[in-house]
């Protein structure tokens, strides 16, 4: 057994669209520890998603992991049959949607909803699973959760809905829950509430987080390491602190400089220009070229190795700042 | 318009409020409160902003200016009040830009016409007057020519809500209501907007209300700040005042739930966890999650304080407003 409970190697996911092949995650490598909560940071259209969606099956017909290993927990998801697949989805591997309203069932009562997947995966009673809802509903930071399980989707706000699929996302205790945008659709205070019980649920049940933000304020207040993601590849991966204070790869450098801070105001946000690449557009070996104003012909013609700059820190540019 | 008034919006104790059906069939209806009893101020050339967690009331308020709902109270824009007869020159001094720009972009209608239909509205120009309008404001937002003729779904996010401050601006308005207008954009492309609406507020005559719920965006552009809770505004005050000195729990419950990247826990700067108690009957709205919440704030109907505060060169009269029974003041 290892340390990981995920190790990503050269993972490749395509998209099949009117004729080509156009890669959106392109051979990413990363690994997220047991009990640790790893973020995942980019714009939107950079593979964020992508690789969460990939990990849990979820991908449209057109879309495939076309090469890598993905190891979970000491099993390669990419050779699992489909059954021992659908075993570890939901259960040991779980994940919660940026959307809460169309995520859940809007005619199902949330202690119903909550506790399908205990009725799916293994053999509990009525009794176990009804107990077993209150206590992830409680965990989620749902008041009264008595009364909230007989409630139904519409009769929760925003924040307490995503406390909802917080609470499924748990139930089973899995070894990883994959968060992605979380709290994209929440205002700040429930932010920062629904960000505190993913922390809490992390130290009380160990349980491994992924969280994909587009957000580095986000990503700061609970996770322990960081990559940076950009046209489907990590540019830059390290521990959080290291990245925020002293960012090395341009496009890290911008997405920090974009967070309007109070040391700012009055001065022009020095946000990166330009756009993420559509995943259509043939780009050059370093996918930040097109946008960076350190690229040179270099970035056009070669791929960035990859660079150690500490222990932890990985970085793939040609010119580091 | 000759007679230009110094205050640009007036507000006074305008109150909003909706018929709540109840949840059951035979159970009585009763008003819910929206707005509650809202007053205040914009001068000419300022950027106010308007900050408060959703369902507080904040887009209510930027609709109410907008004069599409309802209200009690007067609101003047540029010294003149919204009535059915009025509404095309009122039209013409406030213009809004909202959250999602591609449901406010007809999409069968391409950037150029959507620019021009303002004009065409109010009756102003030439068919070909129009369009070398249209042309300059794409430039202006930081778009150029060769969009003019483009659909809403060839472009990004962030060029949309360019098109759409555009549009905004195109018949000169007093007043540009901008409700959480980089909420649903990244934030890499938001801080894009952002410089835009500095760099267009430079070089053009108006003042904006700025409606979001992240204090650190509204503190970066706004001149002053109103905090918003349950319809009442509870503190508002200079930028630089309120952001670094507020005085209300509220305030800094916002203040301490905004991610910061340059602290690790920004979450405990101000020791906040959600507190659950009852609500206050009668009494202060924020009650039953406010720490430092007395007997008094219970019974006691809200206040409204004045702190002194330092006259800055753009806003000689600024005051800072709490409402509130226990502010905090900073030792």
């Amino acid at each position: 057994m290892s340390e990981n409970i995920l190790e990503i190697k050269h993972m490749t996911v395509t998209l099949y669209e009117n004729g080509g092949e156009y890669k959106v995650v392109n051979r990413i490598s990363f690994n997220v520890g047991k009990g640790e909560i790893v973020g995942i940071v980019g714009e939107s259209g950079c593979g964020k998603s992508m690789t969460a969606l990939a990990l849990q099956d979820l991908l449209k017909n057109h879309i495939k992991v076309t090469e890598g290993s993905m190891m979970f927990d000491g099993k390669d998801l990419r050779t699992i049959s489909p059954a021992e697949r659908r075993q570890i989805n939901g259960s040991d591997m779980s994940m919660i949607f940026q959307e809460p309203m169309t995520s859940l069932n809007p005619l199902q009562r949330i202690g119903t909803q909550v506790g399908e997947v205990l009725l799916l995966h293994g053999k509990h009673s009525r009794e176990e699973i009804e107990a077993r809802t209150l206590e992830a509903l409680e965990m989620a930071g749902l008041p009264d959760p008595k009364r909230t399980m007989r409630m139904y989707p519409h009769e929760l706000s925003g924040g307490m809905r995503q406390r909802a699929m917080i609470a499924m996302g748990i139930i089973a205790r899995p070894k990883l829950l994959i968060a992605d945008e979380p709290t994209t659709a929440l205002d700040v205070t429930t932010q920062s509430h629904v960000l505190n019980i993913l922390k809490r649920i992390n130290e009380q049940t160990g349980t491994a987080i992924l969280l994909i933000s587009h957000d580095l304020g986000v990503i700061n207040m609970i996770c322990s390491r960081v990559l940076v993601m950009y046209a489907g590849k990590i540019v830059e991966q390290g521990r959080t602190e290291d990245i925020l204070k002293a960012p090395v790869h341009p496009y890290t450098k911008g997405l920090i400089a974009s967070i309007p801070t109070r040391r700012m105001k009055g001065a022009s946000l020095a946000s990166i220009q330009g756009r993420v690449p559509p995943v259509t557009e043939e780009k050059p070996p370093c996918p930040f070229a097109s946008r960076c104003d350190r690229a040179d012909k270099v970035c056009f013609t070669e791929y960035p190795g990859r660079k150690t700059i500490s222990e932890d820190h990985i970085l793939w540019c040609h010119h580091e700042l | 318009m000759d007679n230009k008034c110094e205050e640009i919006l007036e507000v006074s104790h305008v109150t909003n409020r909706y018929r709540d059906s109840g949840s059951g069939f035979l159970s009585r209806s009763k008003m819910t409160r929206v707005l509650n009893d809202v007053s205040l101020t914009i001068h000419r050339d300022e950027i106010f902003g308007l900050v408060g967690e959703s369902g507080c009331g904040k887009s209510t308020l930027g609709r109410a200016v907008l004069g599409l709902i309802p209200f009690e109270g007067t609101i003047r824009v540029d010294g003149m009040e919204y009535s059915a007869k009025n509404r095309q020159e009122f039209t013409r001094s406030v213009q809004a830009v909202f959250q999602d720009p591609l449901s406010s972009l007809n999409p069968r209608r391409t950037i150029a016409a959507t620019l021009e239909e303002p004009l065409l509205t109010h009756g102003i120009g030439t068919k070909e007057t129009r369009r070398q309008k249209a042309l300059e404001m794409l430039e202006l937002v930081g778009l150029d020519a060769s969009y003019a003729d483009r659909l809403p779904r060839e472009l990004s996010g962030g060029q949309r809500q360019r098109v759409c401050i555009g549009a905004a601006l195109m018949i000169d308005p007093d007043l540009v209501i901008a409700d959480e207008a980089t909420s649903a954009l990244d934030v890499s492309v938001g801080a894009q907007i952002l410089n835009l609406f500095q760099e267009i507020h430079d070089r053009k005559d108006f003042a904006m209300l700025f409606i979001s719920h992240n204090l650190n965006v509204v503190y970066y552009l706004c001149d002053r700040i109103a905090v918003m809770y349950r319809g009442s505004i509870v503190e508002q005050g200079d930028a630089e005042s309120l952001y670094n000195d507020p005085q209300h729990p509220y305030t800094r419950m916002l203040l301490s739930a905004v991610p910061e990247i340059e602290e690790a826990d920004a979450m405990s700067r101000y020791g906040f966890d959600e507190t659950r108690r009852e609500s206050a009957a009668e009494g202060c709205d924020f009650y039953h999650r406010c720490p430092y919440a007395t007997e008094a704030c219970r019974k006691m109907p809200d206040l409204v304080s004045v702190l002194p505060e330092q006259p800055t060169e753009k806003n000689p009269q600024a005051e800072h407003f709490v409402r509130c029974w226990n502010p905090v003041r900073n030792a």
